[in-house]
Order: structure tokens, then sequence, then C-alpha cells
């Protein structure tokens, strides 16, 4: 055991391995700040450049790349109203409000803390899961997924800014929406009205970018000021950055709480990685004092997304090298480098090489520190993107959201999508209907469905008194039910 | 280091010197002999990078464009499960400017089951060469009560496969299985890729799978699952212990059409095919480039260092394989193979 830490920390200290990190940390960020461009276009664009490297090095700069595009992702969610990667979505609906006060500074280093908590936690919780990985993983089947699905649907209401009715019916929307395309069982296409471009249903990115994106550049372009005009503050400091950092050590709990729902995420193969921001927002939301300031710039609505998104990697970790079973969709092309590299993850793997999955681990936690205070050096620079006005700013924007729709999967129809899901969200925001429940409801639709049909076809309706399903139900429902017995408790005499 | 590494490597070293040459060559004017000279070819590929049909045309390119005297440009054109591609590159000139990596179990499948959106013909392609073939393994649960494909037909309960899709390959290899060996059988499908169908066994929800030699050759090496039946008519590298069923068991005239059937349509591959209609010259000049590259030991060699395996046959060769396909597919068994493969065990 101790041998293999020691091996491990051996490995990632080596020079060439540092190297590797080093270089990768400043690549993975700029993927993470251009809007459209994920951790999975970074890694898919990256792997060939390994070819010929030493396994361990190679993975180092995979890994390193890959975990810091959420880091760095924030920063256009919180300064543009643009999340830089989908799973940066959920950031916006506080980070961007604080923005608009002329709060990005302070907004931003909370994310970049919780962004390095997290992610530090999440690689904590990898390296101490190693000896036990299999059977956990093993242990979360259909019906566990579909539980972990519903229990993020339920956050929908949460989600939304306004009454409980403006996340439900814009979730519902979106799970209208992810019903386009083949349905999971029958394999038959649903509304692609003889296009094959509905058929694999619609893409993430275009939606991501059409309902955060446009809405945001055309209100640039229509009143051209800049982005922070609303408030007087017209300077960014370290001093911002600092005071968020702070904030983010004052809320540990929700710090923490956030990482533990990303990790679990994480280690379910099937589960988004976009679902968990969103259930830590809306967890977040269920336990602090002020639900009420949720959607108009509170920081634990940006600190609970942002430390999710870094810990869920650490989590998806787990069971890519454990069973060759990817958590995540990077992670799957993350198999490809493995695989590239002639390394086949799997209880094998591990058992053989448990110093390269500590080495990883020790890769993952010093991407996410050193990628945070990488940022954070620069973040007084960056965040004067706020002061520009808006109409130089919103034709660079524009440029660089169509760039990032039409390199998703090299089609004008992605960027087509992109603008009319723009037109869509106008319509939502006209309707006071919240654009962040739209986006949770098509991330979770399918899989819910997918999961629901799986379970009653392996286990029929019993699956819900497996032992873990059940034990989540309970528990879920204590999380829920909870606020409500301690203001009863609170109100009465 | 890195950048010393990056130039110590072969490939990288080898595109550039192809692209180097290529340019050169356009430069010099077009060639009778050379009908592609300095020409710019498209290398379609139907999913995303990273997977496997995008590092063997990544791999393949540079080899074909120096071959060629050609500058090959690779484009992923994910969508449908590799659907759009087939339907796209069908629509495409048969100029020799586009060439395209095809998946033919799934577009074979898509074709013969008349599934939505496929509007394409395979028979018509113009086909080029195989690059590989994989054999089709049967793998199951480390606890399961079958040892061997005597233990399936033994079996007194119904045997649950994990699949993807009706269609997708291990729902049809396991419909087609089940139909030759007339076995009492469930296909579960939904999941969203074969990883998880493949966790379900690894958990015990599923009895198997069947999936590629080469994917199950993973799992099996990670103690995870054992492989017990070889389907089609080929052994596998991976299982030489496994003799493929219609050596390992006496099959009757209806079993050995069913294995033979699928067996013909595993053999397509991953195959390379340009749009149809193209002139026998140029198909000729394109098959022989193709082949001086599949079957050059160097090349071959570097190749399986990276773990990539070339099992190649002829365009001709192919272009039988997939009419006779197609043929059994229009016999009088057509609503028998389209009933077996899309519902009888679903």
């Amino acid at each position: 055991m101790w041998s293999n830490i020691i091996d491990g920390l051996g490995l990632f200290s080596s020079w060439q391995a540092l190297s590797a990190v080093l270089i990768a940390i400043p690549i993975g960020l700029i993927f993470g700040i251009l809007p459209g461009l994920s951790g999975l276009t970074a890694l898919a664009i990256l792997i060939p450049f390994v070819y010929g490297m030493e396994p361990f090095v190679g993975l180092a700069f995979l890994i390193a790349a890959h975990a810091v595009t959420t880091t760095s992702g924030a920063l256009p969610s919180i300064l543009l109203g643009i999340p830089g990667t989908p799973p940066s979505a959920a950031t916006v609906i506080d980070g961007y409000p604080l923005s608009k006060q002329g709060r990005g500074g302070y907004a931003s280093g909370a994310a970049l803390a919780s962004s390095a908590i997290g992610g530090v936690l999440g690689c904590i919780a990898f390296a101490l899961l190693i000896p036990i990985l299999q059977p956990i993983i093993l242990s979360f089947g259909s019906p566990e997924t579909f539980i972990l699905m519903l229990i993020g649907l339920l956050f929908l209401a949460s989600v939304g800014s306004g009454s409980t009715w403006s996340g439900l019916v814009a979730g519902m929307l979106g799970i209208f929406l992810s019903f386009f395309g083949y349905e999971a069982i029958s394999g038959i296409p649903r509304f692609w009205m003889g296009s094959e471009y509905l058929l694999d249903g619609l893409n993430l990115i275009p939606i991501a970018l059409g309902l955060f994106a446009v809405p945001e550049i055309i209100k640039l372009i229509q009143n051209g000021k800049p982005i922070a005009s609303d408030s007087g503050n017209r300077t960014i400091a370290f001093s911002d950055v600092f005071l968020g950092m702070r904030d983010t050590v004052k809320h540990w709990i929700t710090v923490v709480q956030s990482a533990l729902i990303g990790i679990i995420v994480g280690l379910v193969p099937g589960v988004g990685g976009e679902t968990a921001p969103f259930v830590a927002y809306g967890a977040a939301k269920k336990r602090s004092k002020a639900p009420e300031k949720f959607g108009d710039g509170a920081i634990e609505g940006v600190i609970a997304p942002e430390s999710t998104n870094n810990a869920k990697e650490g989590g998806a970790l787990v069971p890519t090298l454990a069973l060759g079973i990817p958590g995540s969709s990077g992670m799957a092309v993350l198999l490809g480098g493995f695989i590239v590299m002639g390394i086949q993850p799997g209880p094998e793997f591990l058992r053989n090489n448990a110093d390269i999955g500590v080495g990883l681990a020790a890769v993952l936690g010093f991407s996410n520190v050193l990628g945070a205070l990488l940022v954070i050096l620069f973040m007084p620079y960056l965040a004067r993107v706020t002061l520009i006005p808006g109409r130089i700013l919103a034709p660079i924007l524009l440029m660089l959201v169509v760039l990032g729709a039409y390199t998703t999967h090299n089609s004008f129809i992605d960027v087509v999508f992109t603008l009319f899901f723009g037109l869509i969200a106008i319509a939502l925001d006209k309707a006071k209907l919240s654009r962040a429940a739209l986006l949770l409801g098509f991330v979770l639709g399918a899989a819910v469905e997918r999961y629901l049909n799986l379970s009653l076809n392996f286990h029929g309706p019993g699956f819900i008194f497996r032992p873990i399903t059940l034990s989540i139900i309970i528990v879920a429902a204590v999380i829920l039910i909870f606020p409500y017995i301690t203001k009863l408790a609170r109100n009465r005499p | 280091m890195l950048l010393r590494q990056v130039f110590n490597n072969k490939s990288i070293v080898k595109v550039t010197t192809s692209v180097l040459l290529t340019s050169i060559a356009a430069m010099a004017g077009a060639d009778s002999h050379a009908p592609l000279k300095g020409e710019t070819i498209n290398f379609v590929v139907g999913y995303g990078p990273g997977g496997g049909f995008d590092t063997y045309a990544r791999v393949l390119g540079p080899a074909l464009a120096e071959e060629l005297e050609a500058t090959i440009v690779v484009q992923n054109m994910p969508g449908g499960g590799s659907r759009t591609a087939t339907n796209t590159v069908y629509r495409e000139d048969p100029d020799g400017t586009t060439i395209y990596i095809l998946n033919g179990v799934p577009s074979a499948l898509g074709q013969i089951t008349g599934a939505p959106g496929v509007t394409y013909n395979l028979s018509e392609y113009t086909w080029l060469g195989r690059v590989n073939a994989e054999p089709w393994v049967l793998m199951v649960n480390n606890d399961s009560p079958f040892h061997s494909t005597q233990d399936l037909i033994d079996a007194d309960r119904p045997i649950v496969f994990s699949a993807m899709s009706r269609a997708d390959g291990p729902s049809d290899s396991a419909a087609i299985l089940c139909e030759a060996l007339q076995l009492e059988c469930a296909i579960r499908l939904g999941f969203s890729g074969s990883s998880e169908a493949r966790l379900a066994v690894y958990r015990g929800d599923a009895d198997g799978i069947i999936l590629t030699d080469t994917s199950i050759n993973d799992s099996v090496q990670g103690d995870q699952a054992r492989a017990i039946t070889v389907l089609g008519n080929s052994s596998s590298q991976y299982f030489p212990e496994l003799e493929p069923i219609s050596e390992e068991l006496e099959l009757s005239e209806d079993a050995a059409f069913w294995n033979d059937y699928r067996g013909n349509v595993a053999e397509i591959g991953r195959s390379i095919v340009a749009p149809p209609g193209m002139s026998d010259e140029l198909t000729n000049y394109l098959r022989t480039a193709l082949e001086t590259v599949l079957t050059d030991d160097e090349f071959l060699s570097e190749l399986a260092d990276r773990g990539l395996d070339i099992n190649y046959i002829s365009g001709s060769q192919l272009e039988s394989i997939v009419n006779s396909v197609f043929e059994a597919s229009k016999s009088g068994r057509a609503t028998e193979i389209e009933n077996v493969l899309l519902n009888k065990y679903f």
C-alpha cells in the first residue's frame, strides 16, 4: 500500500510528468474559456499528441488538460453569462448577476477556490476508493442510476429563479426536447421529421450556447454598454478575488456537500456530468438560509456547481480505471487515450499498477490547484472583459459562439440550432421561465426514461426495493423534507 | 523533452513528410499514372475523433497519401451511429476525392432491416478493400452456469443477453445465435453503449453479451467475464482454444444458414469504400494503392505495435461478400430474417 503511494508520487514528480502537466494546464484552461469547446473536445484534439510518450506521462498530460477545463469554464459563465463548457451552465444562474453588479472578480474568486477545493476532494476520494472500487461500482445498477436521475429532476423547481412553476414548466419543455431522436428500447426515432440530424436527438452544445449565449449577446448589441454597467464599481482588483475565496471557505459545508454530489455522480457510469452541478445548486439552495437570493447573485449558487464540476472528474476516473467503463463522456475519450498507449484499464490493471492510479490522483489534485492559481493570477485582467463596451464585445462573442457550435460536429446545422435556441431563450425570459431548468430537463429526460425502462426490463417494478435504491430514496426524502421541518420547528412558539 | 518526443515519433514525422511530399507533388501537376496526384482526398469517418475508426483513418491516411501522391484529410462526420456519413458519402461524386472507412455490421443491418433514415444501398458502393474484421464472441458472467456452447443448448431457463438497440451488433448476433441453436432467449435492450451493456454482464443482470473478440478480450484478460462461443466461420486470434460454432457443432442446414449469414455480415468489418459509380480505372488504381499499403510488412508491424490489427481482403472479394449478404436478404427468407433480427427474441 505505502510502496504504491510512494511509487505513485515518484511517477508524478518525475520531470517528464511534471513538464507534461505544466504544458497541459494552460491548454486546458484555454479550452475551458472558449464557449462550446469542452474538456471532451480538448481530449479528442490532444490524444494524437500523446503517441510515443511514456504511458504515465501521456495520461498525466491528458488528465491535467481535461481537469482544468471546468475551472476556467466558470469564467465566461460568470463574466459573460455564457457557459464555457456545458457543465458550467449552472454557474451562470448566480455568477452572471454578480458580474452585472460589478462583482465579477468576487464571483470568480469564489468559483476558482471552490473548483480547486472540489477538485482536491475528488482526487482524495478517488485515491481512497482505489482498494474498494469494483464492488462499489458494480452495486450501482440501472435502478440506482434511475433513482439518482429522478432526484436530479426533483431539483428542476429549485433552479428556477422565480416561482416553482418557472422551473417546472421550463423543465418539462426540456424533457420534451430530450425525446427527439432514437427511442432507447425500440430504436424508433421520434420527432425526427425525416432529418438525419435529428436521428440522434438534439445536441447539447447548441442548446446550452443558444439558451445562455445568444440572449446575452443580443442584450449587449441592444444597449451597447459594458456588462458591469449596472454598477458604479469600475475597478476589479485582487482584493475582490480574495474576498470571493474567503467566502468560499466560509461556506465550506456547501463546498463539501457539492463535492460529494459530484463524486457520487462521477462514480456512476451513465449519469451525465452536466447533471451534477444542477443537483448541487438545488441542494445548496435547499440548505441556504436565504434561498430567495438564489438567481439574483447568491455566492453559494456559484460555489456549489463549481465545487461539483471539478470533484466529479475524480469520481469519474474510478469506473474508467477500475472497470474500463467510462464515468463521463470525457472519460470515454480518455479511455481511447489509454488504449492508444497500450494500457487496458480494468481490475487487472489496477492490481498491477496501483502506483499509476495514485500518480494520476496526484496529477488531478495538482492540476486543479495550479489551474485555479494560474487563473487567479490573471483574474483582474480577465475580469476587465466586463468593462468592454457591448458594441465591441458582442461581435467577438458571436464569432466565438458560432465557432464553438460549429466545431462540435463540424456542422452548420448546429449553428442554426444555436440561433434557434437563442430565440427560445428570449421567449423563455419574456415568459419568466427558467432557462437553466430547461437545460436540466433536457439532460435528464432521456436518461430517466432509459434507466426506468432498463430497471423494469431487468428487475420488474420491485426494483425500488433494492437496498441501495431504497437507501438513496430515504436519504433524498430526508434532505428534501429537512428544511421544511426545521422551518416548522423555528416558527413554533 | 516533449518536443523531442514529438519529433522522435515516427508517425508524426511520416505525416509531415507525406504532407511536404504531396505538396511538392501537387506543384508538379497531374500525371496519368497517378490520377489523384496533387488532389486533396477527404477520408470520411462516421464517428467523432478518438474512437477506433478515427484512429485507423488517421494512421492509414498518411500512408495512403504517400502511395497516391495526394493529400488526405480525415473528416469526422458523426451522427446516427455512422448512418449520416454512409448516406452522405453515397451521394458524393465518385471522382476519387472522397473515400470512407465504413462500419460494415451496422451499415448492412440498417439496410437489411429498413431502419429509418437509411438512404444508401451498400451493394452500389465502390468497395476498395477491407482494413480488418473481427469475429464476434459471446462472453458470460464469471458466475454464470454456462461454460460452453453446449451448456447454452442444455439451458433450462431463458438466457438473458444485454444490448443497446435492435440490429446494433450485439442484439442481432444474439438473436441469430438463439435462432441458429434454437435457444430460449431474452435480449434486453436500452443501454446507452457497449460499455454499459457489458457492465450489466459483470454485475450479473444479464448472462452474456456478444461483441467483437477485441472487446471481449479486454474483459477476459481483466478476469471480469469468460468467453465461451465464437460466431461465424472464422476463429479468433485472441481465443484460439475456442472453435467457431461451424466447427464446434454439427450444424443443421438451417443453423448453418443463420451462422453463415451473420458471419458474412461480420466479414464486411471495417472497409474502405468510395461513392457508387466510380470508373473501373480509378477503382483499380485505388484498390491497388490500398493493397500496397495494407500488405506492407513494415507498416503492418508499426500498426501491430499500436494494437491495430489489419486483416486485409481485396475490394473484389469484399464486393462478393456484400452481394451474398444482400442476395440472402432478398431471398424467400427476407421476412424471417427481419423477424429474427427485430422481434422474435426481444
